[in-house]
């Protein structure tokens, strides 16, 4: 009786081993099989978390999701700590992260030893807008008398950003680099991020913002504030009288881009898988909509095109930031 | 303004059944987020984010509300039961909670506490509701000078309250403005003393501080204080009665309207509810007849203290609703939700708004009601931890301090601190400083210093910024007056370490 139970089990088990081997095998082509791991690089309700939610909720919305996400915080570190994450994670096809150009930034400075090469760079997503905004009564009325006046003493504006080093500070030192100012010596005062600079400039205590779109817009629609340019390579529809940098004759665009990252030497499987998710997902009507909501412009680029930018970024901000004393000292 | 019908329109919506049950499982939510410390309420509204995208705009943000102004409430019970301070702002609480609870009087303590929080949080509304607008102006003048000077104005109040000993007092205080610098430097973006640990770029959490220094420190100093004596003892604090007398009544009213007003102007600012916290109590401390009672079991500053944390969630509001602009983690996260449901935020959404934000302004108020009827029963069960005898409460401590680091950032390094920062709580208790002072230094010295340094940047002729600025140059001739007049009457404050019962 018992023999024959256990011969029974053994059957069975092995049928069930072979069915599970078998099952595998196809998976090599299959692609997700179970959930995959998306971690934003920032605390759940910040800018990153949204993108998290937003690419959820359009894949779901759309009916895209093969397999759910599993979302997960990585927000420590100023975004090394989904760096480090990503580069434990080698070979995993199973977890991709979001993070903006501070995966540049970082390793120039020196904070982790990681950079762009050192990850799988996917797509670039999104992007938001810089501008240089003024209160309503200030003297500016335009950027170029401020970069005039920055010509002749670089340290006569003061200029207020949310954090450093940042696309705020590059839209503050690109142009001024463009007109020939001494850029390593502009004032930049930084504020907490998350409405603080706003909050002087409106009390008259920063005469200039360099800062997020977005928040600045509501402002000047209450007419509160003067939006003086944007870092758009062209002017923006939501913005018909104020120019880009173009506009003004000053070769500066400046892309506020947010990008998926996976681990280094990912599945082609799943590299490719991605890259193609992505494609179809920003054309579809939903992302367009969750677009407009979080006041985000589609900034689409593959995966080849996405890594060819992050080299070129790097060399830019390495020039930009060495006589700022930001970049790394010693080694290299 | 025709403010009377919009409120009643807004108290109309509100006061539907499913907006009453967000609102009630808000409170309870928040109630419970306040108790645990770590996880505080900005994370709690922010992982609340995809449950509100199946809910309508009023229903989400009267939930999220309910957990604001819940959390507030729920962190004055750990403080007294236990000695640990979920959140910063209720730092001082535990400061004369503790030693109340273990004198028998932790019921007394926390009903009050909770009568404090709901006439604070209530005055508060009613702030934002008639002076919204002038005082958003008003918070405007506040730029980094004015900052710096305020916070000063703070610090030295406190410090000169806390130490017995200026020396100890002065060497604590710099602790902590040496633990606060550590993390990425906001003006260079560079990481200072950070010891190549990459979760340290974020720097330290208060709460993990605050934790470890009262919590685990109080845990260590058991476990020494009792070392070597008779084993079986089942020594407990006990619940005691819990219900104020008429004398704990009238020593609590003054405090309360007091520190409803301080965390209500404060909250206008940025760290508000941290600020008002330490003004409150210090201003108790200074007006009272028994200073030397402060520290060791007094109502008045911990009273002064919780309401002053609940009024600041109104003040802290006003920026958000009037101009669009948050000041702190929970409003920040606010503001997003606002977004997220397609609404603008900025100077005109009181306006273009103005049915919603009525309706959030009532829920508000809702809230206050709800939790204090929610809360005043449940003093009778919290009570009850107390006859859990010490050496059973002691573990249990531990474990609760350690998972609420945790939960701050799901980081084993802060469980690793919490612990170094309790041995450290009990060296400084043994050596006789106080870890106030410390927590002071640590949660004020982060802004004081940016605001400094904004402050020097954006100013034409150095330091002189802080005089020519009037509100700065009145809040330092303040502090100056203070100190003068300690000097002269030699009024020495008295020590007020954390739980000497």
């Amino acid at each position: 009786m018992l023999d024959k139970t256990v011969r029974v089990a053994l059957v069975t088990f092995a049928a069930a081993t072979l069915l599970m081997v078998a099952g595998q095998g196809n998976a090599q082509q299959a692609y997700p099989t179970k959930p995959v791991q998306m971690v934003p690089a920032g605390a759940p309700g910040g800018g990153l978390d949204i993108h998290a939610r937003a690419i959820e909720q359009a894949l779901t919305a759309e009916k895209m999701l093969d397999k759910p996400f599993t979302v997960i915080h990585k927000g420590g570190g100023g975004g090394n700590l989904l760096t480090s994450y990503l580069v434990n994670q080698k070979g995993n096809g199973y977890v991709i992260g979001i993070n903006s150009n501070r995966i540049l930034l970082n390793e120039l400075m020196g904070t982790i030893e990681y950079g762009f090469k050192d990850v799988t760079p996917i797509v670039r997503l999104t992007t938001e807008y810089n501008c240089w905004v003024v209160r309503a009564d200030s003297k500016y009325k335009t950027a170029l008398d401020v970069l005039a006046d920055l010509k002749k003493d670089p340290t006569s504006v003061t200029f207020g950003v949310g954090t450093v080093p940042s696309n705020d500070q590059f839209n503050t030192l690109l142009p001024a680099k463009q007109k020939g100012v001494d850029y390593g010596k502009i004032k930049i005062v930084v504020f907490d991020a998350g409405g603080d600079a706003m909050a002087k400039l409106l009390g008259g205590h920063v005469p200039i913002l360099s800062t997020g779109l977005s928040e600045a817009v509501t402002q000047a629609e209450a007419g509160k504030v003067r939006i003086l340019s944007v870092s758009a390579a062209s002017k923006l529809d939501r913005l018909p009288n104020v120019p880009c940098w173009k506009d003004l004759g000053i070769d500066v665009a400046i892309y506020h881009w947010r990008g998926i990252y996976g681990p280094p030497e990912m599945p082609k499987v799943a590299y490719d898988y991605w890259n193609k998710k992505f494609a179809e997902m920003v054309k579809t009507k939903t992302w367009k909509e969750l677009l407009d909501k979080f006041e985000l412009f589609d900034a689409f680029m593959p995966g080849d095109e996405f890594t060819k930018m992050l080299a070129r970024d790097n060399e830019t901000y390495r020039e930009l930031l060495g006589p700022m004393g930001m970049l790394k000292k010693v080694k290299k | 303004m025709d403010t009377l019908p919009l409120i009643m329109n807004g108290f109309s919506q509100a006061l539907t059944v499913p907006n009453l049950l967000a609102a009630f499982f808000g409170c309870f939510l928040g109630t419970v987020v306040g108790v645990l410390p770590g996880i505080g309420p900005s994370t709690t509204v922010a992982l609340m984010i995809p449950i509100s995208f199946a809910m309508n705009p009023a229903t989400a943000l009267i939930m999220m509300m309910g957990v604001y102004c819940g959390a507030m409430y729920g962190g004055a019970i750990t403080s007294i039961l236990i000695n640990v301070p979920g959140e910063a702002s209720s730092v001082m609480t535990a400061v004369d909670g503790y030693p109340l609870a273990k004198q028998g009087r932790g019921g007394v303590a926390m009903v009050l506490c909770q009568v404090g929080s709901f006439i604070g949080g209530t005055l508060s509304i009613v702030g934002l509701m008639l002076v919204a607008l002038p005082l958003a102006n008003f918070a405007l003048e506040f730029g980094p000078a004015e900052n710096f000077s305020v916070m000063f104005f703070a610090l030295i109040l406190a410090a000169t309250l806390i130490s017995e000993s200026m020396l100890r007092g002065i060497t604590a205080l710099i602790m902590g403005l040496i633990l606060t610098s550590i993390g990425t430097d906001l003006q260079t973006g560079l990481g200072r003393l950070t010891m190549g640990v990459p979760e340290l770029l974020d720097g330290i959490d208060n709460v993990v501080v605050i934790i470890g220094v009262f919590g685990i420190g109080e845990v260590l100093w058991y476990v020494v204080s009792t070392y070597g004596k008779e084993e079986t003892t089942l020594e407990r604090i006990g619940a005691g009665r819990w219900i104020p007398n008429r004398e704990e009544w009238w020593a609590g009213l003054g405090p309360i309207f007091r520190g409803s007003l301080t965390g209500f102007m404060t909250g206008l600012l940025a760290a508000g509810s941290v600020l008002g916290s330490f003004l409150s109590y210090s201003f108790e401390k200074r007006l009272s007849k028994h200073p030397e009672k402060f520290g060791k079991g007094a109502l008045e500053g911990m009273v002064a203290c919780e309401s002053a944390n609940n009024a600041s969630t109104g003040g802290a509001l006003i920026p958000l609703l009037t101009l669009g602009i948050p000041h702190s983690g929970t409003t920040a996260i606010l503001l997003t939700v606002l977004t997220m449901y397609g609404l603008k935020p900025g100077p005109q959404m009181m306006i273009d708004q103005a049915p919603l934000m009525w309706t959030v302004i009532a829920s508000l108020y809702i809230a206050n009601v709800i939790l204090i009827i929610m809360n005043l029963p449940a003093v009778g069960i919290f009570i009850k931890i107390l006859d859990i005898p010490l050496k059973f409460l002691m573990p249990i401590i531990l474990v609760f301090a350690s998972v609420g680091a945790f939960s701050i950032n799901g980081s084993l390094t802060d469980v690793i601190l919490v612990l170094l920062f309790g041995v450290l709580g009990f060296f400084m208790r043994w050596s006789g400083f106080t870890p106030v002072a410390m927590v002071l230094g640590m949660v004020l010295g982060d802004r004081m210093e940016q605001s400094l340094r904004q402050a020097l940047m954006l100013s034409s002729n150095g330091p002189m910024i802080l005089l020519t600025k009037p509100i700065s140059l009145a809040f330092l001739l303040l502090t100056a007056a203070i100190v003068a007049v300690d000097l002269m009457t030699r009024k020495k404050g008295r020590i007020a370490d954390d739980s000497e019962g």
